[in-house]
């Protein structure tokens, strides 16, 4: 959420009301409840108009003639009318809150379940800040504009309707007296709201920086004081934090002018009634209770206005959020696919077959250049090349992260994409060499979520000889770790994720460098218990360190996106290609 | 809180003028409903037909004008010298608090959340300087307003006074009840708020893991769950809101009724004139705002004295140089360093020491490794040669000085060093590899990036140096930010070069090469250097390799002496690593 505010910061721009279309389905499915509020508002609007009609009555009719027991009528009265006001106020705030919170609630699944389908091309080229303000910040605007923008806005207009018409059903020319100040304070709300606007958003923007830069400086906190820059990362941080405050003071500053001016009008414009009433009460044209009331009303009148700005700013922020987050509800970026036929996918014998494929990232360079070739079911497959070949695209491929431009991906002799995603991906299981590591205990990054026995998994762990370490953890399987698992090294880690690969069950297993920070007499054991695991199993694996490959039963030397050689280890030595000076100079050049 | 008051007394003459100016708004916001009130006297008293000097009016009103410019001119002064005042603590506290963290002893941010270290730099610098502003300003409008307005009324019609406080005071009950509610349901919600972006975040950095093992509905559902406590706990302040805001106006307006009843009949009694009860019916809205604030100004006091006090536990909280008996500011020549004897182990663990009994002695230009099974502490001895954990006094000592005496950054401007986990700032390329030397060279700068072999991958990028990296900027591999990381290290030319297993991502072939570059780099600058790795091709070439095993050192000779005895752990990894990928060469052939 912070960190697009400096990318995206568009608000300026002025967004087309029309994007709120995309609410309406939305508010749809509140009707009943956004009407309810309407309704609310307008009868509280409207009672509480009232009152001050009440207070001129009871003066003009009651107190003057001195008639108490009208006096008590209109007392019990404006009692109930009080207390009506109260309730249905009390209702328009809740039900406007509960239509807000429902819509929005809608609209966050919508967009993650969105998210969720979204093709990796898309979501790699979007900053991560981006879409995370999509789901949180930008929802959370279009909350405000349902429990205090549209509903507020639609009172506001009532309150001033409603008032306007009790000023000059009493008395035309004392209204006029009293709402001359009004284009000033029309003209003020105008030329403030679109100033504060900035200012805020100027300020808002300086504290964005300020959280940045602070989180920055304390997550890399070791790195600053071993490289001793704390006096120039002190030097900036000042400096932000000086300009913030700046910036406050004139949004501050700002708003205080607004206020102010506002209040002189208001001043005035009661003076103005008080002065021309006396008149008029002199010439017999109006009464002390008229006058009394417009004291009131005039009130009335200038809250609404008051607002008015804040609330139209509101409208365009909601606007311009509704904007973005339509962009990402109506990308057609998703990876297709299909239904699932029945409940229970079905298990692959795991024949995979690359015909002719050609695969490109991005429009220039072409990843992966007609590349064919076939694993039999139960085969042990190794990956080799130098980096950026394109071994972990095979991967990609497989899994369906990625969808290739030409050619045809085969499993059981069935295209991929024609096999629904989660059958397809429900057999395989793939170890990375960066572990995620989500925010839970150490079981539920194994499941992630699933029905697995417990036994299944201290099985795994035992094979995997990680089971002395998750032990020991303070709380075994239960230990919480961090999303960035910062309470477990690296090869920690990597043991985790290949546990949770081993124990969801896969019948192909796909290993990308899986086992880069986990020191050597650890890899033999994870070695020993893949092989009695994946008994059966087709297994691809993507390693640097060619003495691990040695048993495979089928090694694939991969060079800019071709397969250049193919064949056991042995065989590839006997070739004395491109594999044999790999697998040498690794060597030699050792000792 | 004693530290807002400190401040309010060293800033005293302002805040007397303060007093002063809002003296006189006060004032004025008193004094004008009685012209009201005179003027509707004034026509009403007398028989309206027969009044034809309009002077009285014009006098009232003209007062009553120029007590609304008076306010509205002497509030926007002293509103901003508050704010000015109030802004200038803000900043001053939170430059205080950031000094503090960098000063802070590396332990300190092993027990504490980053995210609380912000939220007192932050938040709680906010809450004071609001206070400062609001708080202060609001109890002296309960004092000066509301005592002055009770007073007035009193001198004016003391029954009917009454019948305005009573109510009134009601306000004081609700609005300290409310407010401290609204305020808890606010951080639940914030805290909420934050869970969701944690767990967008989380599915967003992981999704490849979510797609590949198909729990998309899963992770669809954990995140509707937070939503929905989210709507509950949003609904729960509607609710709070909705019975809150419209009860001030109730309170006020059945305020007005009873006067208007009792007032009415006064008035019926000719104890009171109308004019008074038209200007009664206007204290009531100025009085209804004092009556609010005591609530508000207790809850409001309380929070900022809890802020302060947060602030204030962090910026008394002991320094890292401050717990040194001893600091010295000496010229190290860096030629022997010594671990003698140590033993450590970390808070909060229980079982036994991290490092036990270690001793082991490096010189000036060697090169050392440093190798054994993941979890063995390796990092850990690292760490506190760096003194990014204090070790005990007596046991590592540079030039036979225990480094527990040494001035921290005297210490540390000795090591070049390459974490195990490359953190790189969100910034260019360019300002990333100066870190450690601002003011280094553009030719230094390059010749470190090649001997990292990370020229060509900078030159490739779309701006070259000036890309930005990192999370607001373009996401590199894992094996390229190790490589900017090295370079970075390169860059500071420190007597003393540290990798800790800081290649681990980069392939065999360019680490081959990288280290190719190194071995030549150190050769020329006599660098001390010690690499912490898991592959003997990153080992073979050092002077010495010791072998940690749970916290033990368990070997320490030259690499070949070790892999000719045949036994040990540094044997075995070259006999994994080495021997059976000859045996497999042999076979092939």
């Amino acid at each position: 959420m912070e960190f697009d505010d400096f990318s995206t910061h568009d608000s300026h721009k002025k967004p087309s009301m029309s994007v709120l279309r995309d609410l309406i389905p939305y508010m749809r499915t509140v009707k009943g409840i956004l009407v309810a509020t309407m309704i609310y508002l307008l009868i509280a609007t409207l009672t509480s108009t009232i009152v001050p009609l009440l207070l001129k009555t009871a003066i003009d009719d009651y107190i003057v003639p001195k008639d108490f027991q009208g006096l008590l009528m209109i007392g019990l009265y404006s009692l109930l009318l009080v207390l009506g006001t109260y309730v249905f106020q009390y209702l328009g705030t809740y039900y406007s809150f509960v239509a807000a919170q429902k819509i929005v609630l809608d609209l966050r699944r919508d967009i993650f379940h969105k998210l969720l389908t979204l093709s990796n091309r898309y979501l790699g080229k979007t900053p991560l800040g981006v879409i995370i303000t999509r789901t949180t910040n930008d929802t959370e605007k279009l909350s405000e504009l349902m429990s205090s923008g549209a509903v507020q806005l639609i009172n506001d207009a009532i309150l001033l309707i409603v008032t306007l018409f009790f000023l000059f059903s009493t008395n035309v020319t004392l209204s006029l007296y009293s709402l001359c100040l009004t284009p000033l304070v029309i003209w003020s709300v105008v030329f403030f709201s679109k100033l504060l606007r900035k200012s805020y958003d100027l300020a808002r923007n300086k504290l964005t920086q300020l959280n940045i830069n602070l989180q920055e400086n304390l997550s890399g906190i070791s790195i600053i004081k071993i490289f001793n820059r704390q006096a120039k990362n002190r030097t900036y941080f000042d400096s932000i934090s000086e300009a913030y405050g700046n910036s406050t003071y004139t949004a501050l500053k700002q708003h205080t002018y607004f206020n102010q001016t506002i209040n002189i009008c208001s001043f005035l414009s009661r003076i103005t009634v008080v002065v021309a009433g006396s008149y008029m009460v002199i010439k017999g044209t109006s009464t002390i209770g008229t006058l009394t009331a417009f004291l009131f009303w005039v009130n009335y009148f200038y809250q609404p206005l008051r607002d008015m700005g804040e609330r139209f700013n509101i409208l365009q922020d909601a606007a311009s959020s509704m904007g973005k987050i339509g962009n990402i509800l109506h990308c057609d970026e998703v990876i297709p696919d299909k239904a699932l036929p029945s409940p229970k996918p079905p298990v692959f014998e795991g024949k995979i077959e690359f015909k002719d494929v050609v695969f490109r990232y991005s429009e220039e360079k072409e990843i992966l250049k007609h590349v064919s070739f076939t694993i039999e079911p139960s085969q042990r497959i190794a990956l080799v090349g130098p980096t950026g070949a394109g071994k972990s695209t095979i991967m990609n491929i497989l899994l369906r992260l990625f969808d290739i431009e030409s050619g045809s991906v085969l499993i059981d002799g069935i295209d991929i994409q024609s096999i629904p995603l989660q059958e397809l991906r429900s057999n395989m299981s793939i170890v990375l060499q960066d572990v995620f590591i989500f925010k839970g205990t150490v079981m539920e990054n194994i499941t992630l979520g699933q029905d697995i026995p417990e036994e299944k998994i201290i099985e795994a762990s035992r094979y995997l000889n990680a089971h002395p370490f998750i032990s020991a953890l303070s709380k075994g399987y239960h230990t919480q770790l961090s999303s960035e698992g910062s309470n477990l090294s690296h090869g920690q880690k990597q043991l985790i994720s290949f546990i949770r690969a081993l124990v969801h069950n896969p019948r192909i297993l796909l290993l990308d460098e899986a086992t880069s920070s986990v020191d050597t007499y650890t890899e033999k054991l994870i070695q020993e218990g893949i092989n009695k695991l994946m008994q059966g199993r087709t297994s691809i694996a993507i390693a640097h360190r060619l003495s691990t490959i040695t048993s495979c039963d089928q090694i694939f030397v991969i060079d800019q996106g071709k397969i250049i050689e193919k064949g056991n280890h042995d065989e590839l030595l006997a070739k004395k290609g491109f594999y044999y000076d790999l697998y040498t100079t690794q060597f030699q050049d050792s000792l | 809180m004693k530290q807002i008051w400190i401040f309010v007394r060293e800033n005293l003459r302002w805040y007397i003028l303060i007093g002063l100016l809002l003296l006189i708004v006060n004032g004025a916001q008193l004094v004008m409903p009685i012209y009201i009130g005179n003027i509707i006297d004034y026509i009403t008293t007398n028989n309206p037909s027969s009044i034809a000097n309009y002077h009285p009016i014009w006098i009232n009103a003209i007062y009553f004008t120029s007590a609304a410019f008076a306010i509205v001119i002497f509030r926007i002064i002293y509103i901003n010298i508050m704010r000015r005042f109030a802004i200038h603590f803000e900043h001053t506290k939170r430059k205080q608090l950031f000094q503090k963290y960098l000063a802070l002893h590396d332990s300190f941010f092993f027990e504490n959340e980053i995210g609380d270290l912000m939220a007192r730099a932050n938040n709680d610098t906010i809450a004071v300087r609001q206070f400062l502003v609001m708080g202060l300003l609001s109890m002296y409008d309960i004092f000066v307003l509301g005592v002055g307005a009770i007073v007035i009324m009193l001198t004016k019609a003391p029954t009917l006074t009454l019948w305005i406080v009573l109510p009134l005071a009601i306000l004081i009950f609700l609005s300290r009840f409310v407010s401290k509610r609204i305020h808890k349901l606010f951080k639940r919600i914030q805290e909420t708020f934050a869970d969701i972006t944690t767990r967008v975040r989380e599915t967003l950095v992981g999704m490849n893991v979510i797609r590949t093992f198909c729990r998309e509905t899963y992770y669809m559902n954990r995140f509707i769950d937070i939503c929905s406590s989210y709507l509950r706990i949003n609904l729960n302040l509607g609710k709070l809101m909705g019975l809150f805001h419209p009860a001030i106006a109730m309170v006020i307006s059945l305020t007005i009724l009873l006067i208007t009843i009792i007032g009415g009949y006064q008035v019926m009694n000719g104890m009171i004139t109308l004019g008074t009860l038209v200007e009664f019916t206007q204290y009531i809205q100025l009085l209804a705002w004092p009556m609010m604030a005591v609530g508000f100004v207790v809850n409001m006091y309380q929070r900022a004295s809890i802020s302060m006090g947060r602030i204030q536990e962090i910026l008394t909280t002991p320094s890292a140089d401050a717990e040194q008996r001893i600091v010295l500011k000496p010229t190290l020549e860096m030629k022997t360093i010594s671990i003698n004897n140590l033993s450590f182990s970390y808070p909060l663990q229980n079982k036994e020491g991290a490092i036990q009994n270690l001793s082991l002695q490096f010189h000036k230009g060697e090169s050392i490794g440093i190798t054994g099974p993941t979890g063995s502490g390796k990092t850990t001895i690292l760490s506190l040669l760096l003194r990014i954990w204090d070790p005990p006094e007596n046991s590592i000592f540079v030039d036979d000085i225990d480094v527990t005496h040494i001035h921290i950054d005297t210490l540390r401007k000795q090591f070049a060093y390459v974490p195990q986990v490359s953190f790189l700032f969100s910034n260019t390329v360019w300002e990333n590899l100066k870190f450690g030397k601002p003011d280094a060279q553009k030719e230094e700068i390059m010749e470190a990036a090649r001997i990292a072999r990370v020229l060509e991958d900078v030159k490739k990028l779309d701006h070259g140096f000036d890309t930005i990296i990192g999370e607001r900027g373009v996401t590199l591999s894992g094996g390229q930010k190790q490589r900017l990381a090295l370079a970075r290290a390169l860059v500071t030319q420190r007597p003393f070069l540290i990798l800790d297993d800081s290649l681990s991502a980069v392939d065999p072939e360019t680490e081959e090469i990288i280290i190719q570059n190194l071995k030549e780099h150190l050769r020329k600058s006599g660098q001390t250097c010690i690499i912490v790795s898991h592959r003997i091709t990153t080992l073979y070439w050092l002077d010495k390799i010791a072998v940690i095993e749970k916290g033990k050192l368990t070997e320490f000779d030259s690499p070949n002496a070790l892999i000719e005895s045949k036994k040990g752990y540094f044997y075995r990894l070259y006999h994994y690593q080495y021997l059976e990928g000859l045996e497999g060469l042999q076979n092939g052939i």
